[in-house]
């Protein structure tokens, strides 16, 4: 009975207790979100995609299971075994300008994107639909089509950004402060934001939002701020630019990832064993191995002594102590490494965006941020084995050491409030979700 | 009282797990799984098996799983062996990625290591109903939100708003099956916080969003014509009150009250300042109220008797809940336990029958967007 009466104490208190629920959003404001990074241009290569995809769109996007899914395109048909696919586009949308968006104003902007990566590659518009071919095939259309960098943006002639996003630039002042104003016509809804200003290079914590980056300048947190964290998304790793892959290959075994991510990275982040994070594919652990001194040492000896370079990013302090920490493992194990802030070392400390739950398409960009030449070619995420043998093959190649999939660290002041899409591994912000307190 | 504690919030605990039920059973997957096994083994292998859950699965459904791969290995001719009598070891991982679950089999012998791997379904979720004093009946639930609902006398057809369209619905055998559909030219786009209102009045049908009012006929296959205005409505069967959208808003406007709001109940009033006021002011005792109040008759009281549903506050978007207060002019008193609902809130309307509210929320786990009705049960 006494046990009875406890667990209903227990759950009714928290029942009780808890505020459980969604006040609904409400409209007006600005949100002010300090940046620590700079960026000098408003194209999607630059601006961090948490900022950028409030303005410019993609003709698809990738939904939480990594499966394209239509954006401003309203569907898409596949004919010709790939080679061709006819898009159809959403009716009623309308760029920044007041110009409505049909195939006549996309199509040249998705051929001079799509050009870059299929030579061949033609569209022909007609009305809202697109017939898209390539001889030599597009079996990822829809993928690509979800890629920032086949965006349906454009510049006017003071060349500002012009896109469809629910956002339009009001003032941009490169490498300092970019302000955005409520596209009032957004097809998906004005935002409930008036206006969003975002200052670049900030080292206060005072916005409505502010990043939490893991390198110095460390922030003052305030004690009132929520802090949101993502899934791991960025991944850090070495990169061997002509070293031995024996040599890479003990310096894998000497590597202690623990105290890179649980002190230098604080916990934002897991131990890396493979390209992509264990979230994104569920079988990470399939690589894990634990630091073998012993077995490095070996190695070690039977290399003729050289002078090895690890170089980080001369702007980057993170990678920078990481770098320390590594050359401190390297010499446990009889490895002489000299650390350097440039990009010319035998050894170059890497980090690389994974923001995509597509996990086909984050290996690609991981390969290609790498420079790894011999990019994976077939990937299907629907055959999580075609990922596996592709990750395999790089990591076997004894050309990359993952350290860490580190995650993005926002702080967000008690006025914010956001509808949180509600998966379990989020990748990024949306800001034009937000609303705040008056 | 420690031991208790844990025992209460592994109570809870497990109640959180329950939304993570697989959508197909794993034991399924067991024949595709044993024959891609198979095809890495030479006849009559000697195999060791080692289980490792990695991802939440039911105990039962993960034993019931191993079970029936090791009968399955069998029938194929595998020798089961312990570990450390046998040529192959192989290691049966039960993972996931945002697809869903991954079956990982790693077979190894001597030097060779070889992985196959098999997707299974997707997470689903079994939304929890606790049902205390308010009954919560299910009517529909879909991918695309559903703003309103509106029931025919007959209990038999249906009207589904979204913020494209009216889907109209048939109940046959038990489910509602769509019956036809109308869209609706919106002249605005929808605000981003979608809401609407279907309402039949005298024999013809009003739909209400934000900047746009469309009627049309009552009937299985209805038509709408719409223009660009924001047409009064009636908010709410006692002490209605005359309202009407603001364009690209979420919020509602009434000419007898200044400022606006989001829902309306009996003179009170969730305003768009967070606040539930009346015409004299805040209404004490409803800080952690929501936005969303919907009035019904109290079918456990007296005739005339009422009580007001209030959706919960917060921004805990993964949960919401309903609950029941005492109306006015006395000052809210809950008369229920609240209902926990596994999503936020996202429509509590007044329904077509007086002693009903139709509450639509969105399930966090799935997504999908769950209509259902409101009603009261009297337990004592």
């Amino acid at each position: 009975m006494r046990l009875r009466a406890c667990l209903w104490f227990v759950l009714s208190s928290f029942l009780s207790c808890s505020l459980w629920g969604e006040t609904r959003p409400r409209y007006g404001g600005t949100l002010n979100v300090d940046l620590s990074m700079t960026f000098n241009s408003l194209d999607a290569e630059a601006t961090p995609l948490v900022i950028w995809h409030l303005t410019g769109e993609t003709l698809a996007r990738m939904d939480a299971s990594g499966v394209p899914q239509p954006l401003l395109a309203s569907g898409w048909q596949r004919e010709a075994d790939g080679r061709r696919w006819r898009v159809s586009l959403r009716a009623d949308v309308r760029f920044h300008d007041g110009e409505l968006l049909n195939s006549g104003s996309v199509a040249p902007i998705l051929l001079a994107a799509l050009k870059k990566t299929h030579g061949d590659v033609a569209i022909t518009a007609g009305g809202s639909t697109m017939v898209v071919e390539s001889a030599s095939g597009l079996p990822n259309l829809p993928a690509e089509l979800a890629d920032p960098h086949t965006a349906i943006v454009r510049t006017n002639e003071t060349n500002s950004l012009i896109g469809t996003g629910p956002f339009r630039v009001a003032s941009w002042e490169a490498g300092r402060r970019l302000s955005l104003a409520a596209f009032g016509d957004y097809w998906g809804g004005r935002p409930f934001l008036d206006s969003l200003v975002v200052n670049l290079g900030s080292v206060r914590a005072t916005g409505d939002v502010f990043d939490i980056p893991l390198a110095s300048p460390r922030r003052i947190v305030p004690e009132t701020a929520r802090i949101w964290q993502s899934a791991p998304r960025e991944l850090l790793a070495i990169v061997s630019q002509g070293a031995r892959p024996e040599l890479v290959q003990a310096l894998a075994l000497a590597i202690d990832r623990g105290p890179i991510v649980n002190v230098l990275a604080q916990r934002k982040g897991t131990p890396a064993y493979a390209l992509l994070p264990g979230w994104l594919t569920g079988y990470e652990f399939l690589f894990e191995s634990a630091p073998n001194a012993g077995r490095a040492r070996e190695l070690v000896s039977s290399l003729r002594p050289v002078a090895v370079t690890l170089s980080y990013s001369p702007n980057d302090s993170f990678a920078h102590a990481v770098a320390d920490r590594i050359a401190l493992n390297a010499r446990d194990v009889g490895l002489a490494l000299q650390i350097s802030p440039n990009s010319n070392g035998a050894l170059r400390l890497v980090r690389c965006s994974l923001a995509t739950a597509d996990a086909a398409s984050a290996l690609t960009t991981a390969a290609q941020c790498l420079g790894l030449e011999d990019r994976p070619a077939v990937l299907d995420n629907s055959k999580p084995e075609t990922l596996y043998q592709a990750e395999r093959a790089l990591l076997e190649s004894n050309r990359l050491i993952p350290l860490a999939h580190l995650d993005s660290v926002y702080g967000l002041a008690p006025r914010v409030h956001y509808r949180d899409p509600g998966t379990a591994n989020p990748i990024t912000l949306h800001f034009d979700d937000f609303w705040v307190d008056p | 009282m420690f031991p208790m504690l844990r025992a209460g919030f592994a109570l809870l605990f497990g109640l959180g797990m329950l939304v993570r039920i697989q959508a197909q059973p794993l034991p399924e997957a067991v024949p595709a799984m044993a024959r891609s096994i198979s095809s890495l083994l030479p006849r009559r292998a000697t195999v060791s098996l080692e289980f490792q859950a990695l991802a939440p699965v039911a105990p039962v459904e993960w034993s019931s799983f191993q079970g029936a791969l090791r009968d399955e290995l069998r029938k194929s001719g595998v020798d089961l062996k312990d570990t450390g009598q046998s040529e192959y070891q192989i290691r049966i991982v039960v993972s996931e990625n945002p697809r869903g679950l991954l079956l990982i089999a790693e077979v190894v012998s001597n030097d060779t290591r070889q992985v196959v791997m098999a997707p299974w379904g997707r997470l689903s979720a079994v939304g929890a109903k606790l049902g205390l004093r308010i009954q919560m009946t299910p009517i529909t639930e879909q991918t695309e939100p559903i703003l309103d609902v509106w029931m025919s006398d007959s209990g038999l057809d249906l009207l589904v708003l979204t913020p494209a369209k009216v889907i109209a619905m048939h109940l046959t055998d038990g489910k509602w099956t769509p019956n036809g559909q109308a869209s609706l030219p919106v002249a605005r786009p929808i605000p981003r916080d979608p809401r609407g209102r279907l309402q039949a009045v005298s024999g013809s049908l009003g739909v209400y969003l934000p900047g746009t009012t469309c009627t049309g006929q009552v009937g299985p296959r209805p038509i709408f014509s719409c223009e660009a205005v924001n047409s009064h409505w009636s908010m709410g069967t006692f002490e209605p009150t005359q309202v009407r959208w603001v364009t690209d808003r979420n919020v509602l406007e009434t000419d007898s009250v200044g400022g606006s709001f989001y829902t309306a109940a009996m003179g009170w009033f969730a305003s768009a300042n967070g606040k539930v006021v009346n015409r004299e002011g805040e209404v004490q005792g409803t800080h952690n109220w929501g936005s969303d109040l919907a009035a019904i008759a109290n079918t456990c009281g007296s005739a005339e008797s009422k009580i007001v549903i209030v959706a919960g506050a917060g921004d805990t978007n993964q949960q919401d809940q309903v609950q029941a207060f005492s109306p006015p002019p006395e000052p809210p008193a809950a008369v229920s336990a609240p209902v926990v609902l596994p999503g936020p809130v996202t429509a509590l309307w007044p329904a077509e029958r007086t002693a009903q509210a139709t509450l639509v929320i969105r399930n966090s786990i799935t997504g999908n967007y769950e209509a259902s009705r409101l009603s009261l049960v009297c337990t004592q």
